[in-house]
């Protein structure tokens, strides 16, 4: 069995090599059978990478220790769906997904794409050497397939790490991996433009679905990632800027940046060259989150063991570099932009500022995560930058970034007025004005920095209500519908216009958590004796003891503690501490109240004197259910803007 | 003046804020990776400076005062053992020989690492130890 999967890849890599020689030499001698041939070669591969994948998940699913993969990473009495996912817990595993995913994308890719059959052969042949790169890595330096030595077959396994067993550990890897390939798909499709010499925007029209739903996963993948830390890891956060997580956000803001100036190509002809810079620049960012990840030359709470994984996707990285860079700079006579800016105050210089602070927010990140390397190397030691950088040079950028995107929609093409703007933004303007004074006065601690970024958020959301109102007025004086009707076919009619905002509603939402949990948030730690109370704000919280339980073999200890909120009781909470069987230290699993203000949440710390004393960690954090929300509305946002047939295309080519 | 270049004059504006950004915030925020050695054999006090030391936990020195929320522990390179105390819970993971990374400020005077931020980096996580028969 074990067999099977090792020679699928095996095999996988052979094909691998003949599709991309075959793909070259049919490009060459145009050669239309053995251009059928190298798809057959995309279709083989992903036929094997599965057969691969099937029986990793099957010797997981029959828990066969005699499988070291199997044997390191799970244990018989895990729940099947945690047994299953620890497909992706290890090194291995995680590089055989990747594999598996780029080949279904190529698939598609190959088959489901109409009219780009010349182009195929180029883009395919950059996917192929992709994954071609994974597969080797699969066969030579980390085999998932690998038995334990000796030939024996353990009875129990060494279990999964707790904190993987959450939900979280279902949908994170596999989203964050579904956005991190996803990007090679536009990636490979600018390369093949560049090599062809076809740079017009056909590429871009044809991979703009591609780049949505890698962009929509990447987000998702962030969104799960934050999520999971702050119910798993118990310090109250969800996002530390460790490198890892980092090495996830700085693609996504690359990406964002991307999505954003093709709108100007597709429109303007204008930025050719700087989108190829940007597509490219996302692409290796992503091969280098992998790097991070799998070399261990940071400290981070990710990191994989160093397994010699780490120097060959450093390698691998610069050669993609080194090969995009080429192609980039031979064919930039071709990229020049015949059209200037015609005014500072217009949409395209608009979207040209959201670019810069979206890429300057990358680059500060970067900037950051790989300082203790460049200090290192060029002064001998180490100096690492720490959290409050990342928060105090990120706030301004993104905030200033999140004004752009309430000015951006709005604006006029070419040149904008005074008359324009005035128009445009004096409501949402004046609006924000007040309601941010008020908060200011309002709210505890009296945080002008708050204030403010609830100002510029509260700014953004008026704007995208005025232009829904706005629509639907001129629809209903038009048509005379009714305007429950008019919402619906105003909506329907322009989905990539309003699914977009729809998007920026998402995202607003997401921003205004991440200001109130920033600026607002309280903590208290505090150790409590049976009947004590904890004081936060206007919650009461009284501990009345630790109890403990069984849950299959794991021993869960957990504390009761009674809710008040302004003297009317709320309920219980309970935050526990699971004791595994196959694993030497308890995870804790915190007890959170959410409601739309804010959650309360509760992390059991310590405890002493047979449970009769406890230490808790109590946060209150304001709007934080708001994260997820806009996140849903971040999907739903997405598909209604890639739903297809009419009203998804673009408006006239302005010129 | 020609509209592209107060758009570069804009564009400018920008680079130089975000550059201003990123160099102020790493003067401000930035600390040094030292070993647990060079705090005793260096000559350097370290006072002031925001340091960043790994080191292995020492099991039986983890002591925790929930009275106050005062955490005191030992780490080693195996030739030395600083003795640090946080004044916050035990983070995950915290056992004996795990990897501990500490953020802080070393008081040479009274030998004490006063550390602001803990984390640990358990031996075994994501990647098992060696198996069985290695």
């Amino acid at each position: 069995m074990a067999q099977i999967g090792y020679f699928s890849l095996l095999l996988a890599i052979a094909v691998s090599i003949y599709t991309i020689a075959a793909y070259i030499i049919a490009i060459k001698t145009d050669n239309c059978r053995l251009r059928a041939s190298a798809n057959g070669g995309v279709a083989a591969i992903l036929l094997l990478t599965t057969i691969a994948s099937v029986v990793l998940f099957y010797f997981l699913a029959t828990s066969d220790f005699s499988i070291k993969y199997v044997y390191d990473y799970t244990s018989k009495n895990l729940p099947i769906l945690y047994k299953l996912s620890a497909f992706w817990a290890g090194n291995a595993g995680s590089l055989l997904l990747w594999a598996w995913l780029l080949a279904i994308y190529t698939a598609v890719v190959t088959f489901l794409t109409r009219g780009q059959e010349e182009n195929i052969p180029y883009v395919n042949t950059i996917l192929v050497l992709n994954n071609l790169f994974f597969l080797i890595l699969l066969v030579f330096i980390a085999n998932p397939f690998t038995k334990i030595p000796g030939g024996m077959s353990p009875v129990e396994g060494k279990g999964l790490n707790p904190m993987l067993q959450n939900p979280g550990m279902i949908f994170h890897p596999v989203t964050l991996y579904l956005g991190y390939v996803g990007f090679a798909v536009p990636y490979a499709y600018a390369i093949a433009a560049l090599i062809t010499k076809k740079v017009g925007d056909t590429w871009i029209k044809v991979t703009r679905r591609w780049t949505v739903i890698a962009w929509l996963f990447l987000s998702l993948g962030n969104l799960y990632g934050a999520q999971w830390a702050y119910v798993e890891l118990g310090w109250g956060g969800f996002w530390a800027w460790d490198p890892v997580e980092n090495a996830s956000f700085m693609p996504w803001l690359t990406g964002t940046a991307f999505l954003h100036s093709v709108m100007i190509q597709e429109r303007k002809d204008m930025l050719k060259i700087w989108n190829m810079a940007l597509i490219i620049i996302t692409y290796i960012l992503t091969l280098f989150g992998t790097f991070l990840v799998r070399s261990g030359v940071l400290q981070s709470v990710h990191s994989f063991n160093n397994s010699g994984l780490g120097t060959w996707f450093l390698f691998f990285m610069c050669l993609a570099l080194a090969v995009s860079l080429y192609f980039l700079t031979s064919r930039i006579n071709l990229l020049k932009q015949a059209r200037q800016f015609e005014s500072y105050i217009s949409k395209e210089s608009s979207f040209l500022i959201n670019n810069l602070l979206l890429v300057g927010s990358a680059f500060a990140i970067l900037w950051g995560t790989v300082f203790p390397l460049i200090s290192e190397a060029i002064r001998g030691v180490r100096v690492t930058v720490s959290v409050p950088y990342f928060n105090k040079v990120n706030a301004p950028i993104l905030l200033a970034m999140i004004f752009v995107m309430g000015v951006c929609p709005l604006i006029a093409w070419r040149r904008s007025s005074l008359k324009n703007l005035l128009n445009n933004f004096m409501w949402p303007l004046l609006l924000a004005v007040i309601s941010g004074v008020a908060l200011y006065f309002y709210l505890p601690g009296q945080e002008l920095y708050g204030a403010l970024a609830y100002a510029i958020n509260i700014f953004v959301l008026f704007t995208i209500f005025q232009e829904f109102y706005r629509g639907m007025r001129v629809r209903h004086r038009a048509t005379g519908e009714a305007y429950p009707l008019v919402l619906i076919r105003l909506m329907v009619r322009n989905r990539r216009r309003y699914g977009g905002y729809i998007i920026h509603l998402g995202i607003i939402l997401i921003a205004l958590a991440v200001v109130g949990t920033g600026a607002y948030k309280q903590e208290v730690t505090q150790q409590v004796s049976v009947g004590e109370k904890i004081v936060i704000d206007d919650y009461t919280l009284t501990f009345n003891g630790l109890r403990q339980r069984l849950e299959g073999e794991n021993t869960v200890v957990y504390a009761d503690i009674s809710v008040d909120k302004g003297g009317t009781n709320i309920g219980a909470l309970t935050p526990e501490n699971v004791f595994y069987k196959t694993w030497d230290q308890p995870s804790s699993e915190v007890a959170i109240h959410g409601t739309l203000a804010e959650d309360l949440y509760v992390a059991l710390a310590s405890w002493k004197d047979k449970g009769r004393t406890a230490t808790f960690k109590v946060h209150i954090n304001p709007l934080m259910s708001w994260m997820w929300i806009g996140g849903y509305i971040l999907v739903l946002g997405t598909i209604f803007a890639l739903w297809p047939g009419r009203g998804s295309r673009l408006g006239p080519k302005y010129k | 003046m020609k509209q592209s270049g107060k758009i570069i004059i804009g564009i400018l504006i920008i680079v130089a804020a975000i550059g201003y950004l990123i160099i102020s915030g790493t003067s401000s925020f930035s600390g040094y990776q030292v070993e647990i050695s060079d705090l005793f054999d260096s000559e350097k006090d370290y006072k002031d400076d925001y340091l960043l030391v790994p080191g292995k936990l020492v099991g039986d020195s983890v002591n925790f005062d929930g009275e106050n929320v005062q955490l005191t522990f030992s780490v080693t390179d195996g030739k030395y053992e600083l003795p640090v105390i946080y004044n916050d819970i035990e983070p995950d993971n915290f056992q004996d020989g795990a990897e501990v990374f500490l953020e802080g400020f070393y008081d040479k005077e009274n030998n004490i690492f006063k550390a602001e931020r803990v984390t640990t980096k358990c031996p075994s996580k994501y990647e098992g130890e060696k198996a069985l028969a290695e």
